[in-house]
Order: structure tokens, then sequence, then C-alpha cells
């Protein structure tokens, strides 16, 4: 099994059971409002924050984003390989980015000691930090797939 | 550098990326990148890279995707298409044409529970098609009532693609969702007159009736679907007198559809995993495809490219149903070739602000996007609920597409209709509690 896979699927089985988690919160809020007239604090943010798991699955989800490839499919095999070894560099370098605006957004949380202006009021970095390493996770993806593409046509 | 040459070059990026084959979502923003970073500079440009992931995507709205696309899962293990089926069969089976007619019914229903196309063609090809093949019903009919009627997932709430539009444009996605209902049931119920007046000119298309069904049996074939109907009223009555939001009537939707599922046999922790892991895998996508979305309109919002493009429109002097009709062809040409996901965060940040600024109603803009999308799903050469159906059935392409036409030509009368008289998509949302 590849390490990339792994990761995915450790990753699926904590943030499947975090969505389950989630259901359960909120319907809970709704019965608790509608019976007891009690709300749960924060249980918007919280929720928001908990919808950060699905960063993790960015990596999972590789293969299945949404692409048009109605030209890409008519080239010639050797034109179409070029395509597909260019697109995903090209994917690469933009998550790469986006995992270091990620981290630099992190590191600004926790020097400013950023919070939710809820009732709660908790820290906000550990949510920036589940997008960060989702980010970083989908880069790894990314780059793994241009180096064995590139790697394949190399041989 | 002038605006025009600015949007002119991010444009011919853009397309250049998707034609390359980069995911829309990357495609999007790196063009957006591009735009903002030749126009403003780069320290703009990764202040956008820092804000967008979190702030578009930490969004309460957001997570109806995921919930809602758990409460289909846990519909379909419930074995509430089968229970749908079943009901339509016994009301309607007997009509000619009635299976096709009660594929029709029942997917609807079904698309009452689950907010995917596919998902619900993928649920009802194994359970519709074998009761039609056994009937000897005509292949092109019976594909195409299964393929089409897929369609109504994207129609009937929840919805995902109305989510997505909500998020986008910042219009209520709870009124979205009250507005695809009738257009919904119109849809079903012109598929299925077209249906009837096709078999009683041929009948040879749907040969043989089931045998007579008992009043009785008839009736007690709402006991099995009780427990999903009960479902549908929670979360679409939720939303509609204002109980819930959109998410949280998922949550509860959810946890009903949970508990039904876990009522049959064979569905345990490892089927809650494979369905949560399913539906957080499909929203991961559906936000990276919001992130570029985002990215880009930022660009566009920057670079007043809407405004822009509306001075043009106001000096081009054209009617405002000629730019309407415009639109839905140029959605209808781009559904041939891309993904509706795709279609709406492309074309959603530069049409919208020109679809207000025409004073159309962003709500039942809505739906006629969403009907017009709709198309693409089902014609070729990418219609994405044909290759469900040839990779369930192993029919050939060609078939299923051929079985498809008469309910395209169906959907454009209906969406004829949605355009003349708007009240069918505003009545519900107009009335909402």
């Amino acid at each position: 099994m590849k390490n990339t896979d792994k990761i995915a699927q450790v990753g699926s089985l904590c943030g499947g059971w975090i969505l389950v988690a989630t259901t359960v919160f909120i319907t809970l809020d709704v019965v608790l409002r509608y019976t007891l007239k009690i709300t749960i604090p924060a249980v918007y943010e919280i929720t928001e924050e908990l919808l950060m798991v699905c960063f993790i699955y960015l990596a999972m989800a590789n293969a299945r984003h949404v692409a048009v490839d109605f030209v890409v499919i008519h080239l010639p095999s050797s034109v179409r390989k070029k395509a597909e070894l260019v697109a995903l560099a090209i994917g690469s370098i933009f998550v790469i980015g986006l995992f270091i605006g990620a981290g630099y957004r992190l590191f600004t949380s926790v020097r400013l000691g950023e919070g939710t202006e809820c009732e709660l009021g908790y820290p906000l970095w550990p949510a920036r930090l589940i997008v960060m390493v989702g980010l970083g996770l989908l880069a790894l993806v990314q780059v793994t797939s241009f180096l064995r593409e590139f790697k394949g046509r190399s041989s | 550098m002038t605006v025009t040459t600015l949007a002119i070059l991010t444009f011919a990026l853009m397309f250049l990326l998707l034609f390359l084959g980069v995911p829309v979502g990357f495609s999007l923003g790196i063009a957006g990148l591009f735009g903002i970073w030749l126009g403003w500079g780069i320290d703009v440009a990764f202040g956008y890279i820092q804000l967008v992931p979190y702030r578009q995507v930490a969004h309460f709205t957001l997570g109806a995707i995921p919930l809602f696309i758990l409460m289909g899962r846990f519909a379909y293990h419930g074995g509430i298409a089968q229970s749908f089926y079943g009901l339509a069969f016994k009301w309607v089976g007997r009509l000619r044409g009635g299976l096709a007619m009660a594929t029709m019914v029942a997917m609807a229903g079904f698309g009452a529970v689950c907010g995917s196309s596919v998902a619900s063609t993928a649920a009802f090809s194994p359970v519709a098609l074998p009761e039609m093949d056994r009937y000897n019903y005509d292949k092109g009919l019976s594909l195409g009532s299964i393929a089409a009627a897929g369609t109504f997932a994207l129609m009937i709430p929840p919805s995902v693609t109305f989510i997505v539009y909500g998020v986008l444009t910042g219009t209520s996605v709870g009124k979205c969702f009250m507005a695809g209902i009738i257009p919904g049931i119109l849809s079903a119920g012109i598929y299925m007159l077209q249906i009837w007046v096709r078999c009683r000119l041929n009948p040879k298309l749907a040969p043989l009736a089931p045998p007579t069904i008992t009043w009785k049996k008839r009736f007690e074939a709402f006991r099995y679907i009780g427990p999903a109907l009960v479902l549908v009223v929670i979360v679409l009555g939720g939303i509609y007198f204002g109980v819930m939001t959109p998410t949280e009537a998922a949550a509860a939707g959810s946890v009903g559809a949970g508990a039904l599922a876990f009522s049959q046999k064979g569905f345990g922790l490892r089927q809650v995993n494979d369905s949560a892991k399913e539906a957080v895998g499909t929203a991961a996508m559906v936000f990276m495809v919001i992130i570029g979305a985002f990215l880009f309109g930022y660009f566009l919002s920057i670079g007043t490219i809407p405004q822009t493009i509306i001075g043009a429109i106001t000096a081009a002097e054209l009617s405002r149903w000629w730019v309407l009709l415009l639109i839905m062809l140029m959605l209808i040409i781009l559904g041939v070739f891309m993904d509706q996901l795709a279609i709406l965060v492309l074309t959603l940040p530069l049409i919208f602000p020109v679809i207000v600024e025409l004073g159309f109603d962003p709500v039942w803009y809505a739906v006629i996007h969403c009907k017009t999308v709709e198309l693409g799903m089902i014609t070729p050469p990418f219609g994405l609920n044909v290759y469900v159906i040839q990779g369930v059935t192993n029919e050939p392409l060609d078939r299923v597409f051929r079985g498809v036409f008469p309910f395209v030509a169906c959907d454009l009368i209906t969406l004829i209709i949605l355009i003349c008289f708007p009240q069918l998509s505003l009545f519900l949302p107009s009335h909402m509690g």
C-alpha cells in the first residue's frame, strides 16, 4: 500500500466519524431548542470548525476533482501524456502555494492569539492547522503523482 | 494594463488550463490569482491565498453538503429507493408505460432525500431496469427514463447545486430549495405525459402491464414508505416553516435516515463509515471547486469585470430576454462539454451580477440555471447519468443516448414553461415561514 493511501485511510476514518458526530451534535441542538428551549452554545461556530475536517479528504478526493477532459482525451497519446504532466505540475505548484498561504495564516493566527467571537471564545489555530495539513497532504499527493508520471515518461 | 487586457489574459489562461485537464477548482484559482497578481501585485494575491481556503469553507451553510450526501447514502442503505419504487409500481404500474412512469414517481420521491443525480441514477438502475425488462419494455424507453429521472435530484431539494448556488451568490439556500419543488414535480409530470403519449401511439414500447394489484396492496405499500415520507416532511417542512436551517434539516434528516438504515439487515458500523467517507470526500471535492471559484470571483470583483459586461449590454440596448436567451444557450453548449458543478462556478461570478442588474429574481434564476445545466447530464457526448447507466447495465452508449432524446425535448418544454411562468418557481419561496 502506498504511504499516501495509508494517510488517506487514517484521515478518512477520523473524518467520517467527526462528520457523524457533527450530525448528532446539530440534531441535538435542534431537538433541545424546541423541546427544552435550551441551545448548545456556539453550535454554528463549532460546526464550521468541524467542517475543516473535509480538508483532510482533499488528498483522498484527488482522483475525483472535477476536470474538463474533453480536449485532452482527443489528443494523440504522446501529446496527451505531456498535457497530463503539465497539468499535474501546474496543479502541484498551485496547491503548494495554498499550503504555504495556509501555513503563513496559521503562524499569524498563533502569533495574534486569534479566537472566535462567540460566547465560548476558543482559539482558531486548530482549525487553521487542519486546513494546512489537508492542503499539505494534497500537495504531497499532487507532487508524488507528478514525479511518478515524470519517471514513467523518462523510463 | 487596462482591465480589458487583464480580463482577456486571465480568461485565456483559465481556458488553457481547463483544456489541459487541470481540475476546475485549480484552473479557476490559478487564473484568478494570476489576474490579481498582474493587476494588483503579488502581495494582494498572497493575501487572498491566505484568506480564501479557511474563510470560504468555514461556512455553516456549506455543512449541508456532506450532511445531505450522508442522508442520501443512509436512505439508500435503508432501502428507501426500493420502497419508493414498490409504492409507485403498485399505484401507476398498471397503466401503459406504467413501469417507466413508476420510475419517474419513485425517483422524484427519492430525489427528496438524495441530492445527487448520479447517486439517484446508480440507485435506481438495478431496481427499475430488471422490472421493465421483465415486461419487455423497449430498451430505449427504460434506459432513457432512468437517466432522465436521475436529474430530478438536482432540482428537487435537497440539491447540492442549490447549496453551491446559494453560497456563491448569497441567495437563501432554503428559498432555492423551495423554488425547486414545483418545477421538479412539473418535470416529472411532463416526462410521464410524454411516456403515456408515446406508449399510446406505439404500444410496442411498453407491451405488457403487470397483473392487477388490489387496492388493499396499494395502500399497504404506504406502510413501507411511511418512515421515508416522514423524513421528507421533517426536512422540507422544517425548512419551509423556518423551523430549521438547511444545514440543521440535513443533520436531522441524516439522523432519521441513519435510524431507518439501522433497522435494515446488513447495515452496521462499516456501512456508516463508508457512507460518511463518501459524504466527506464529495464535500472536499466541492470545497476545492468553491475555493477556486472564490479566488476567481475576487479577481472579477476587484477588476469590476461584471460591471464592464453590464455596461456593454446596456450600451448594446439588448432586451433582457435576449440576454437571458443568450446566457441559456451558452449554458446548454457548456453543458455538452462540462460537469454541471464546473459550469455553475465558472459562469455564476460573471452571469449573476448581470441577472440581478437586469431585474430577474435570483431565486427564479437558480431554478432556470439548474434546469438548463440539467440538460448536460443527459445529452451527448458527456451526459454523466448516461455513463452511470451504461456502467451499471453495460448497454451500448448510443442506445442510452437515443432513449434519452424524447426526455431532452420534454426538458426544453419545461424550461419554456418555467421562464413564462416564474410564479411556478416563486410561489413556495414567497410563502415561507
